[in-house]
This record gives structure tokens, C-alpha cells and sequence, in this order.
């Protein structure tokens, strides 16, 4: 059986892309049963691919220095790179801070915030800088495939892994192509 | 009509002339996704994502098109795709259009467009200037951020609902829409008609409170009519567990044509006036709160001693009309008594072809708002409009001449030159039903009857003829007073007013929106009210409670 390997990791996202990966319930161990291999997810030991894998898989926008260099590694590891969710696709919720500089935003969220008392805004280098607009993965490198939704169905990400395991070409159409 | 020979997509067909290419395709079911083109609106060809090819490379939008012989058009070529699809990306980056934070998500028309064209990124970047959301408005929210400029609320408010209060300012990219000139949408001309919320393709325009309480596909949609006043508005109520999430104006009823006014539109979904859920019976000088049984019992004991009168408001169905004339006889009045001296009722469609228009003492922005939709309508037409009102009237600023209410007869005169004078009015006293009884030949009338089954109650014979008694039945959804000089009152009536206070049997009955039942409006024509919502805990309907009153 021909093994198929496949990273996963996320951005500025909420984690709801990879829920709806784990939605896939037994439709996972289906996978592996298939020759799925999953090779670095942020559930696993390995948190990036270190070796070229066969899929990619992006969740959340591009929006500090340190995503883009995620996003760029995944790239490069990766042989087919699918964009999840919203924010990886269109850039999503995360875009609604577009509309504010980033100073500002950092000063609401870590100062002003009506809960927050004495706060600061980190500094540490452990954190990434915002860069000035969040932004869908494909604005920084080349996407493959797209699974919009917020998050996409379970049913979604089975299809087209699925499609791609048995080596054909998803089309999302239907109940599985949804942008909410 | 004449035909002319065309082909679509290589084959021959003979369509009518003077259509659209969009109309012939359509009709041939042809599937065309469309974005400005509106069915009921003027076609302005303004977004082309119906486009056509006629020829090789050239791209026309279909919806402003009109078919001519030997056209030979081409709906599913890879260009009429590519075309689409990136007219449909151009939209999508232009403004803000991400679904999943817009609460029109599952009720758009882009995000069908979307959908059926298989878009699932963008493939331009995405517009980043943050435009206003204005909230002035007390019913609508215009968020233009999701605005396609489409330009359809601007055709509804004009072409079918005669205000004329939307508008663009700026052009290009800057294009914004307006209302006035540019005013907060709050602040505006506007009448609260909501067309053009009605029309949005998109989240652009919402309903301030039904856009949060579900979207039209979760919801199921009644078609019934409106019963707030004698027009008879043919209305789309969408409804989720037992509560209104909107109302539409239906584009098929012939009375309104999908126009409404404020009343029709959002008096309903904002009605905060006080509910009475259960029976009362006052017991040493206060309302107590009593079972249904012991209220009815009570009812029978005072409606067995043959000394009652009834009052019913005619803004009930004819079926309630008539089974309250078949406890009480003929000792009955209605709330609204008032008479009318003219028994010819003109159609609304009249008012749309008037070449004179008159108008006497009602103000048709404040009520009748679908009246003055049309005769805005007509003015537009080149009616000329003729306003007598003592009052300050909103019409006046459209009026060709404003007379005071003494020179109405001349007011009418001038009326009568005309070749197809409408007159209509509300309110009548013994000046206006002398000069109306004066009128002969060919003007046409619309009365706007005080209740919504006016009409119907006159026609089952209920009248002002009656004898006062000891005692009052009283039926009326909505009354806050009773008449005076009373023994003992039943008030069968749905909200808390004063009068409730001074009754002495209070029956909780149900609103327009809990019946059921017939209608027959100001031109005469008969309608079925539909149930939209079952009746709250412990209120009955008002057919349900005179059935067992007389013991049905």
C-alpha cells in the first residue's frame, strides 16, 4: 500500500478547521486504513514537517511575521497544499482587524479591554509581530486546493482527502461548498 | 406581437419581440445568474453577470438586451463563463462580502451566485476600506459594506414605491448609496415602506430586528394579507416558532403590487404593546383574574338578561362579524361608524393611470401608505395632484394645487376637467359627503374605510341602528375607550388600555395575526386572511369565543 502523508497546521485561526478534521470520527481511521499518514499536525509530537510531505493543510489567515514563515515552510514540505476554513481561504473573521492599525488594535485587546487591569502589551520575540493586514494564505504562496467554510464540514475535508487518496481530482460542490 | 427568428446556443427559436434576450431565456428555462436584474424593477444592466454572446468574443448583458432577428446568442461558452466568474470575483472584492460574520448568510443572492459558480477563494485581493454602517434608522440597518451597488433599492423606491428617497452620490469606486442628499437613512424622507429591504440582494439593507431572528430558508412563509387597515396588502410572513421573523410585500397580489407601508412591514414584528393572556372578572371593584369557564359564565349570566348592546370593531373577519350578529340580533353597532355617501369603489390600479388626482384630509405618509405609494406613483407619470387639507399634508410638496377644505368644490371642479380623475379620501363629514354626492360622471372613488372589513361589515348589514341598552358586549382588538353611561361591560378585546381598567368581564382574544377569515377591502374585493401565528397561552380567538357563547 502506497503510504500518503499529510501535514497539518494553523495560523490565525480558532482551531475549528482542525475540530472539523477530527469530525471525520471513524472516517479518520478510514484514512489510515487507506495509507494516510499523518506526519506533524499541532496534535502530534511533531508540531511542523520536517520531511517532504504529500498534503499540506493550512487552517486561520496570515497575520504576523512568524505565520509567514510557517506558511512558506509548509510550502516548501509540502506537494499539494489545501487552504481550510475562511480565514486560510478568504481570509475571514481575522480580516475584520484590517480595518484598524495594528497599534490600536494591540492597545483594545491588551490595555482597554473592560476586564483588563494594569495590562501590556507583550513584547516577547516567542510571539509573532502583526503584520499591518491579515491576509488568506494564497496572498503569500500558491494554494493547490481550497475548502472554504466557517469551519468547513467534516464531510468536506473527508471528500476531498478521499478524492485525492484514491489519486482524483475533488470538485466542491453542493452542501460541501459552503462559506459559512 | 411580432416574431423574430433567433438562435440560442445553435438552436433556431421564433420569440416575441420586444423582450429581453433574459426574458426569452428565461422563459425557455435557461438558467442566467443575475444580480441587479430584478423581475418587478427597470433593467440597468448595471453588474453583467448575465452576460451573453452574440458574436464571438462580443459580451452583452442580456437583461437589457432586446432580441432582434438573426440574433444568434450563446449562453454557456467558455468566455460567458470566464466572464461571470470574474465579474462575480470583481464583486466579491470590492467591499466587505466575507459571509461568515453577515447575518444575511443562507439568505444572499452573491453568496448563491457563489455557490453555483463554484467560487471557493478569491482570486483578487480583497478591498480594504472600512465604509459606514448607518443606524439612524428605527427599522433599517444599511451596513454599506456589503453593498454590490446594484442600484435595486434605488429602482424599488422610486419606480414601485414612489418615494423617491435613494439615490448614489459619487462615482466609480466612491459610489455610495444616499438617501436625500446624504443624510442618515434615520434622518431621511423615508416612510419606513421597507422595498428596499425587500429587494437587497444582499446584508446591505436588513431588517434592524427580523434579520437576527432567523433567515427566510429556516423560516415558513404564509402568504396571507394584511390587516392593519381597509387596503387588504397582499403580505409574505415568514415564521419560526411561532414568531414573525419577516414580512414581505407579495409581488403577485394586485391590490399592492409587493409594495407596504410601515405598518404593514414592521408594526407587527415591533408591536410591544401589552398581551391580556388571561380572563378577568371584577370582584369587589377590581379585575381578578378568573378561569375561561367562570368568564364565560359570567358572560352568559349578563348576556341573558336581554338588556345588551354590542360594539364590534369591523377590523374583524366577516365569519366573527357574523356570528356576533347572531348572539346579539340586530342590536348591534360598529366601533367605526361613519357613512359613506358613494358605493362605486375604484381599484387601486386606477389611481396608476389618473391624469387628476385628488386627495381630501388624509395625510397617505402617515396612513394608507400604500395609497400614497401609488398616487406618488402617478404623479411620477405625469398625474397631477391635487391636495385639500387644512392640515399640513406630506403630499403638498407633490401637489400640483392645494386647496384649504372650503374650496373643496373647487378642488373637484378642477378635478372633473380631467379624462380620468380619481378621488379619494378618508374621513368624511357632512361638507365632504355633499360635494362627493354632487359629483356625476366619469371620476372614479377610492374611500379609505376607517376599519380594515369595513366593507364586509356593511355588507352583512351591520350598521349604526341600534338601541342602547343597560349592558355592553364589546369586541375589539385594540380600544382605549368605552362608551359611557354603562351598567355592566364584557370587553372581548387583546391588549391592556385604559378601558380595560373600567370593564367588568375581560375576554382575552387574539390579534389579526391569530385569525383567520374573510375580508373585503376598499375596492370591493374579497381575501382570505391566513392564520400565521397559533394564539399565546390562554388567549382564544374571537370566532372561538362567540361559538361558545352561543353555545356551538
Amino acid at each position: 500500500m502506497k503510504k500518503i502523508t499529510i501535514a497539518t497546521d494553523w495560523l490565525d485561526g480558532c482551531s475549528g478547521c482542525h475540530m472539523s478534521i477530527l469530525d471525520m470520527d471513524e472516517r479518520l481511521v478510514e484514512l489510515v486504513k487507506m495509507g494516510v499518514e499523518l506526519n506533524a499536525t499541532p496534535i502530534t509530537d511533531f508540531k511542523e514537517p520536517t520531511e517532504e510531505v504529500d498534503i499540506g493543510i493550512l487552517e486561520g489567515a496570515v497575520s504576523t511575521d512568524h505565520h509567514i514563515e510557517v506558511v512558506k515552510h509548509m510550502r516548501d514540505k509540502c506537494k499539494f497544499l489545501i487552504a481550510i476554513g475562511d480565514c486560510a481561504v478568504f481570509g475571514g473573521i481575522v480580516t475584520m482587524r484590517n480595518y484598524f492599525p495594528v497599534e490600536e488594535l494591540l492597545r483594545r485587546g491588551y490595555i482597554e479591554t473592560e476586564s483588563t487591569v494594569n495590562g501590556k502589551i507583550p513584547t516577547s520575540p516567542e510571539i509573532g509581530k502583526h503584520t499591518k493586514l491579515a491576509k488568506a494564505v494564497n496572498q503569500i504562496v500558491k494554494v493547490d486546493f481550497y475548502i472554504p467554510g466557517c469551519p468547513p464540514r467534516a464531510d468536506a475535508i473527508y471528500y476531498v482527502l478521499r478524492e485525492l487518496v484514491e489519486g482524483r481530482k475533488p470538485l466542491l460542490v453542493g452542501d460541501l461548498l459552503r462559506y459559512d | 406581437m411580432a416574431l423574430v427568428n433567433i438562435k440560442i446556443n445553435g438552436q433556431p427559436a421564433q420569440v416575441e419581440e420586444g423582450k429581453t434576450v433574459l426574458e426569452v431565456l428565461k422563459e425557455i428555462g435557461i438558467d442566467v445568474p443575475v444580480l441587479c436584474y430584478h423581475p418587478k424593477l427597470t433593467s440597468i444592466g448595471a453588474c453583467r453577470m448575465c452576460v451573453v454572446e452574440t458574436r464571438p468574443g462580443v459580451l452583452q448583458a442580456s437583461c437589457t438586451l432586446p432580441v432582434s432577428e438573426g440574433m444568434e446568442i450563446q449562453t454557456d461558452t467558455e468566455t460567458v463563463k470566464k466572464a461571470r466568474k470574474f465579474v462575480l470575483n470583481l464583486i466579491f472584492s470590492e467591499r466587505n462580502h466575507y459571509c461568515m460574520y453577515c447575518e444575511m448568510s443562507g439568505n444572499c443572492e452573491l453568496q448563491d451566485l457563489g455557490y453555483s459558480m463554484g467560487l471557493d477563494h478569491f482570486e483578487l485581493p480583497t478591498y480594504i476600506t472600512k465604509f459606514p454602517v448607518d443606524t439612524s434608522h428605527q427599522y433599517i440597518l444599511v451596513d454599506h459594506n456589503r453593498c454590490v451597488l446594484c442600484r435595486r433599492c434605488i429602482r424599488a423606491c422610486s419606480e414601485m414605491a414612489g418615494h423617491n428617497v435613494l439615490g448614489i452620490s459619487q462615482r466609480g469606486i466612491d459610489s455610495m448609496l444616499t438617501a436625500d442628499l446624504n443624510v442618515p437613512l434615520g434622518e431621511s424622507s423615508c416612510v419606513s415602506c421597507g422595498l428596499c429591504v425587500q429587494v437587497c440582494p444582499t446584508g446591505a439593507l436588513t431588517d434592524k430586528k427580523g434579520v437576527y431572528l432567523g433567515t427566510r430558508k429556516e423560516s415558513e412563509l404564509i402568504k396571507t394579507i394584511c390587516a392593519n387597515c381597509s387596503v387588504g396588502c397582499g403580505i409574505e410572513v415568514y415564521k419560526r416558532a411561532n414568531h414573525i421573523v419577516q414580512i414581505l410585500g407579495d409581488w403577485e397580489n394586485p391590490i399592492n403590487n409587493g409594495v407596504l407601508c410601515k405598518l404593514g412591514r414592521y408594526e407587527p414584528l415591533n408591536d410591544t404593546k401589552e398581551r391580556i393572556t388571561q380572563p378577568m372578572i371584577r370582584k369587589d371593584g377590581k379585575l381578578e383574574p378568573v378561569t375561561w369557564e367562570e368568564a364565560i359564565d359570567k358572560a352568559k349570566e349578563i348576556l341573558a338578561e336581554k338588556e345588551t348592546v354590542g360594539y364590534i370593531s369591523a377590523s374583524l373577519p366577516l365569519e366573527v362579524l357574523s356570528k356576533f350578529k347572531d348572539l346579539l340580533g340586530d342590536n348591534i353597532g360598529l366601533i367605526e361608524n361613519t357613512s359613506n355617501p358613494i358605493d362605486n369603489f375604484g381599484k387601486m390600479s386606477d389611481i396608476l393611470s389618473a391624469d387628476k388626482i385628488v386627495i381630501i384630509g388624509v395625510d397617505l405618509d402617515k396612513n394608507f401608505g400604500v395609497v400614497g405609494s401609488f398616487v406618488k406613483r402617478a404623479v411620477f407619470n405625469d398625474g397631477e395632484l391635487i391636495v385639500v387639507d387644512d392640515k399640513p399634508n406630506s403630499l403638498n410638496k407633490l401637489a400640483k394645487l392645494s386647496y384649504q377644505m372650503k374650496d373643496l368644490d373647487k378642488a373637484i371642479g378642477n378635478a372633473l376637467t380631467g379624462n380620468s380623475p380619481i378621488i379619494i379620501y378618508s374621513q368624511i363629514d357632512k361638507t365632504i359627503a355633499d360635494s362627493l354626492s354632487r359629483i356625476s360622471g366619469k371620476a372614479k372613488f377610492i374611500w379609505l374605510a376607517p376599519a380594515s372589513n369595513y366593507l364586509g361589515a356593511k355588507k352583512i348589514g351591520l350598521n349604526g341602528s341600534f338601541v342602547l341598552k343597560k349592558n355592553a358586549y364589546i369586541v375589539a382588538p385594540y380600544i382605549d375607550k368605552l362608551p359611557e353611561n354603562l351598567n355592566k361591560v364584557i370587553l372581548q378585546t387583546s391588549y391592556y388600555t385604559p378601558a380595560v381598567e373600567s370593564a367588568d368581564i375581560v375576554l382575552p382574544s387574539s390579534i389579526w395575526l391569530e385569525e383567520e377569515g374573510t375580508y373585503i377591502n376598499i375596492e370591493g374585493i374579497e381575501q382570505k386572511l391566513v392564520k400565521v401565528l397559533t394564539p399565546k397561552k390562554g388567549v382564544k380567538t374571537n370566532g372561538e369565543i362567540l361559538s361558545i357563547l352561543l353555545g356551538r
